[in-house]
């Protein structure tokens, strides 16, 4: 136990106990809300097809009034290869080009709901402990809001400019339209839901652009209407174009809107935020063994004044990979994650990223994206799926498709589940070739504590592993396994990081097998990260 | 299956009028859990009034789904999940809550100083206030509520690893800072 987390201990404790007495019965407030919610829950569980989104639609709009965030840039793709991107949101598969921006709204817009249908519960007199018949209508009237009120819930946001994450057409007056701009918002239909109790004899989907308009279509601002349900569930899609807008943006997305894959399979749906509610830039999205996956962007969460953004890969069965608050291109030329997709940050300097798999297997080019203009940091994204089952590193690529010659590295945060080998990737080649390692740094002490990475690794060429310690400063000359030099081909500081991804340009030297002997050092001392009989090995083909 | 949309028989119990928790048992129910909620949320929030606040609307989520909990007889670990959840994503909502205040001209969220406090540790306990809320929250599970890496990433929904790290960039954090009032 370090010296923190004892006084850590004894300070909670202390603080805990500082707190006293707690009245050990609920207040009348509390006694009230909770059988309310118990009958609510009740309620609502009764109906075949339900959704609890209530609220105003004033009050929404008061709340995120202003809150337009369009981004007006020159064109941020110049220069980028743009490609058609399928990516599943919710209940919706779109696809669209990439240089559109596509949001994920629908944990940002649960939130508010939730949000404001609680502010409405508090508000609500008519759920007693013990309601008559009459009673228990008004309360569920209550409980599901006002029918027609208007209020819809966005899911997603395709647009032809940035225009933020927490903006839409349909929750506030801030939102304008440019002359050039083309906005489509697909939104769960929560005032008819709360009207009906479902779909009622709303037109199934697929359903073309041109149907005409229906009820309470004043809920998004001036546009054009399409309403269509689901399974059970209504929804509603707003189109707002410019005066100006292209005919062929303007075609992009109504097929966007008439070629999206709904899934019908929905019965129950209730509106509950999440702990993590942020709407999502959706990069790109796709398919493997596990279903549909993700990609999706934001601000990051973090205080640290240098946080940026996150990343994360996220599948249809709930899980997530991350990757945060990235230091390229201030101390990494590449930051990965991910396995299928492979993704992650490069900088702006790398004209090409490709993924090397395993030895003899063909590297795979992986996609560059633009951060879109609203998260203004000064690097990219990139990606690559792919489906073998093995260790895949990311290489950042010069004009010519070289590696950038630098050492990159990773941090600790995605540790989980990621891989954790030593590789080289090619293991042979003849002088001046490059190769690209990857080392992962310990953070286990003997007895299992975690340990956070501190000081830096040396990558030298050709020196015993055995003698390791003559390559420290103070020592002989660095002893040599193979015949020739030993060459210190870089050094990384790996403070707070837990995987080390380098390329390494071979030393002009005779045709044999070198070891490549990975030395970590801090203040306290140094030690070999591979066991001497297990390093990583090259072999010159001159 | 989208998030916050699910499917299946146990969404739907059978009679509208069938109660979750017995009458006495709601009053029970909050009698042995809510002192152990207030205090785990005074650690995580520094702050007892709005401590008691947080911990009574737990309270009042999980009652509310007390009959949909997969296991009744865990409401500990339901309950404590709620705050620990309510308190993070509470940082998001507050901007929306502030100018929802704003406009009704309420009084703005009360806000008392924690009882005075001796002992030299009192500089621990500011620095704890400057802490992201997940990092704050990781290490007072950890430490206050004792919970394994495992059950700590399960009330955070988050990895083990990633726990590794809230706990590690915490306590860091709390070094450093310590260190420099003393500097």
């Amino acid at each position: 136990m370090n010296d923190v987390e004892r006084e850590l201990r004894e300070l909670f404790e202390r603080k805990a106990a500082s707190v006293g007495g707690v009245a050990p019965r609920p207040p009348e407030t509390v006694r009230k809300r909770g059988r309310r919610r118990q009958l609510g829950t009740a309620l609502v569980g009764g109906l075949t097809v339900v959704a609890l989104v209530v609220g105003s639609v004033a009050v929404l709009r008061s709340v995120d009034a202003g809150h337009d965030r369009r981004t007006v840039v020159d064109d941020p793709w110049a220069g980028y290869a743009v490609f058609e991107r399928t990516a599943t949101v919710a209940d919706f598969t779109i696809t669209s080009p990439s240089d559109w921006y596509l949001v994920n709204q629908w944990p940002w817009a649960r939130m508010v709901a939730t949000s404001l249908r609680e502010q409405r519960e508090r508000d609500t007199k008519a759920c007693g402990e013990e309601p008559t018949p009459d009673e228990r209508q008004a309360c569920r009237s209550a409980l599901m809001g006002v029918p027609g009120d208007g209020f819809v819930t966005p899911i997603l946001m395709l647009s032809d400019t940035d225009r933020g994450l927490e903006s839409s057409p349909c929750f506030g007056p801030g939102f304008s339209i440019g002359p050039e701009d083309a906005v489509m918002t697909v939104a769960l239909d929560s005032a008819y839901i709360a009207a009906n109790f479902g779909a009622g004899d709303r037109a199934r989907w697929p359903v073309p652009f041109d149907t005409p308009p229906a009820e309470n279509s004043q809920s998004c601002g001036p546009g054009t209407y399409v309403y269509f349900a689901a399974g059970d569930i209504p929804y509603v899609t707003h189109f707002a174009f410019g005066d100006e807008v292209p005919e062929d943006e303007r075609q992009t997305l109504i097929r966007a809107f008439e070629e999206m894959h709904v899934d019908d399979s929905q019965e129950v749906l209730m509106v509950e935020p999440k702990p993590d509610d942020s709407a999502t830039y959706v990069i790109a999205g796709g398919e493997n063994a596990a279903g549909p996956w993700t990609l999706e962007l934001t601000p990051s969460p973090s205080d640290d004044p240098a946080a940026n953004v996150v990343l994360r890969s996220h599948h249809a069965e709930g899980g997530a990979v991350g990757l945060g608050d990235t230091t390229v291109p201030d101390g990494m030329d590449i930051d990965q994650a991910g396995g299928d997709p492979v993704f992650g940050f490069v900088t702006k300097e790398a004209t090409g990223v490709e993924i090397r798999l395993e030895e003899g297997a063909p590297s795979i080019p992986a996609q560059i994206v633009p951060l879109p203009p609203s998260l203004p940091f000064e690097f990219d994204l990139f990606f690559a799926s792919h489906e073998a089952d093995a260790p895949a590193i990311a290489v950042s690529l010069d004009p010519d498709g070289r590696p950038l010659d630098r050492v990159s590295s990773k941090r600790c945060e995605p540790l989980a589940g990621d891989r954790s080998e030593h590789t080289i990737i090619p293991s042979s080649g003849p002088s001046g070739s490059s190769a690209a390692f990857h080392l992962a740094i310990p953070t286990s002490s003997e007895t299992g504590r975690y340990i956070r990475p501190l000081g830096e690794v040396q990558i030298w060429w050709n020196l015993d592993p055995r003698s390791w310690s003559t390559a420290l400063p103070g020592g002989d000359e660095p002893t040599p396994q193979m015949e020739g030099r030993v060459v210190k081909l870089g050094s990384i500081g790996v403070e707070g990081l837990c995987e080390v991804d380098g390329t390494i340009v071979i030393p002009d030297v005779g045709s044999g097998t070198y070891p490549i002997v990975a030395i970590l050092t801090d203040g306290d001392g140094a030690s070999l990260i591979l066991p001497a009989d297990q390093q990583l090995m090259f072999s010159v083909t001159n | 299956m989208a998030e916050g949309m699910r499917v299946g028989v146990e969404e739907r119990p059978a009679e509208a009028s069938e109660p979750q928790v017995a009458e006495g048992g709601l009053d029970e129910l909050y009698a042995r859990h809510i002192g152990a909620g207030v205090r785990l949320a005074f650690l995580l929030t520094g702050d007892r009034a709005h401590a008691e606040d947080l911990a009574q609307e737990a309270f009042v989520r999980c009652v509310g789904r007390f009959r949909h909990l997969r296991r009744p007889d865990a409401f500990e670990a339901y309950f404590r999940r709620a705050i620990v959840n309510l308190h993070t994503s509470g940082l998001r909502r507050r901007r929306l809550e502030r100018e929802w205040l704003a406009r009704e001209g309420a009084a703005s969220a009360r806000r008392v100083s924690s009882q005075p406090d001796v002992g030299a540790r009192e500089d621990l306990w500011r620095a704890l206030d400057t802490l992201p809320a997940r990092q704050r929250a990781a290490l007072v599970l950890r430490y206050y509520e004792e919970l394994s890496e495992r059950e700590t990433s399960e009330v955070l929904g988050c990895s083990v690893a990633a726990v590794k790290s809230l706990v590690a960039r915490g306590g860091d954090a709390l070094r450093e800072r310590i260190r420099g009032e003393n500097e």
